[in-house]
């Protein structure tokens, strides 16, 4: 594994096991076991290719210190890459994210549930979108800033939050979301219904 | 009829609910934004580097202390196997607790106890009862 400067540019290149050079052409499971092997240029390789994706994951709780919990899961997914197995091709990816679920999840439990506004102190604006949001059509039409969004599931508890996002953004079945939170089944299936409750329970009170 | 409305009511509800869920999401581009930052992957290395070296700290520490401390433990056993022999060593067999003077068989507590401790003799009793008969009919 070198690194070279090609036209201003930052390339990571492997050599072949014929000795020929593969530039960027690495699985993975390689860089994963080069980086086992103390090779902190295929950890970087590792970080560019899924970062934006643990970006995104972290990005769906959290609106600021973003990058701090796509530190901290890097740096969890660095300590952890020995045990990783790498058995399925692409699963790097999916334990990543698993990895980021989780460290999202503890940073909500570790910041409590924020009570950042009383819903009767929202303004009038807010409360008008949320009413028309409930409407028959409002679900498809009306836009929803992001602050208000984040207001609202301010309000749920973080498995009740983590799980709406594994069910409906991520479209994870139950079974899924269990196996990547290493809850039980039913456990799941009952953070589901008080999730779904709770929602319609916040949001009936703009109705 | 009721029960449709009510139906009806959940599905917008749980609609809405997972539309406030997806807005608070962040966007492609700002995802992307956040991801190209060029000092994100500096402050993993960096902090990769700070944990490295504490756990790296606490294992050669605990090496360093282990390595202090046997010998003081293997001291302190020594000593302690040492005392626990010279005690048992000197220990004459007559000074044995006895069980059935402090359980009191076949006598009153106290006055067992007390005859136990000081080794007297029934003859010893005898004449201090006496004694204290003779005392208390010369009163």
């Amino acid at each position: 594994m070198r690194r070279d400067r090609e036209n201003g540019r930052e390339v990571i290149t492997a050599r072949a096991s014929d000795g020929s050079q593969s530039e960027d052409q690495l699985s993975d499971s390689e860089l994963v076991a080069l980086t086992c092997q103390g090779d902190e240029a295929a950890f970087e390789l590792l970080f560019e290719r899924h970062k934006v994706r643990v970006v995104a994951i972290a990005g769906r709780f959290f609106r600021d210190h973003v990058e701090d919990i796509v530190q901290e899961c890097f740096t969890r997914a660095y300590f952890a890459l020995p045990d990783f197995s790498g058995e399925v091709p692409g699963s790097v990816g999916a334990w990543l994210a698993k990895i980021a679920f989780n460290t999202c999840y503890d940073e909500m439990r570790r910041r409590g549930r924020r009570r950042e506004s009383i819903l009767s102190e929202l303004p009038e604006a807010d409360a008008k979108t949320i009413k028309a949001l409930t409407t028959e059509a409002g679900a498809e039409s009306v836009a929803v800033s992001r602050d208000l969004a984040n207001k609202l599931l301010a309000k749920l508890s973080p498995e009740d939050r983590l799980v709406l996002v594994l069910l409906d953004v991520e479209g994870l079945s139950v079974n899924e979301i269990s196996r990547m939170m290493g809850w039980s089944v039913p456990k799941v299936k009952v953070r589901v219904f008080r999730a779904r409750t709770d929602m319609r329970r916040l949001l009936q009170k703009f109705l | 009829m009721y029960k449709k409305n009510e139906q009806n009511l959940k599905k917008r509800l749980d609609s809405a609910a997972r539309r406030i869920v997806e807005s608070a999401a962040l966007s492609e581009g700002e995802a992307q934004a956040i991801a190209a930052s060029p000092f994100l992957f500096a402050r993993i290395r960096n902090r990769i580097g700070v944990e490295s070296a504490e756990r790296t700290g606490v294992w050669a520490n605990l090496g360093l202390e282990s390595r202090r401390a046997i010998p003081v433990m293997a001291l302190a056993a020594a000593v302690s196997l040492g005392l626990f022999l010279y005690i048992n060593g000197n220990k004459s067999p007559n000074q044995t607790f006895s069980v059935d003077a402090y359980l009191g068989a076949g006598d009153s507590g106290i006055d067992s106890l007390v005859i136990a401790e000081k080794r007297l003799t029934d003859e010893d009793v005898l004449r201090t009862i006496v004694s204290r008969d003779d005392r208390e009919a010369g009163k």
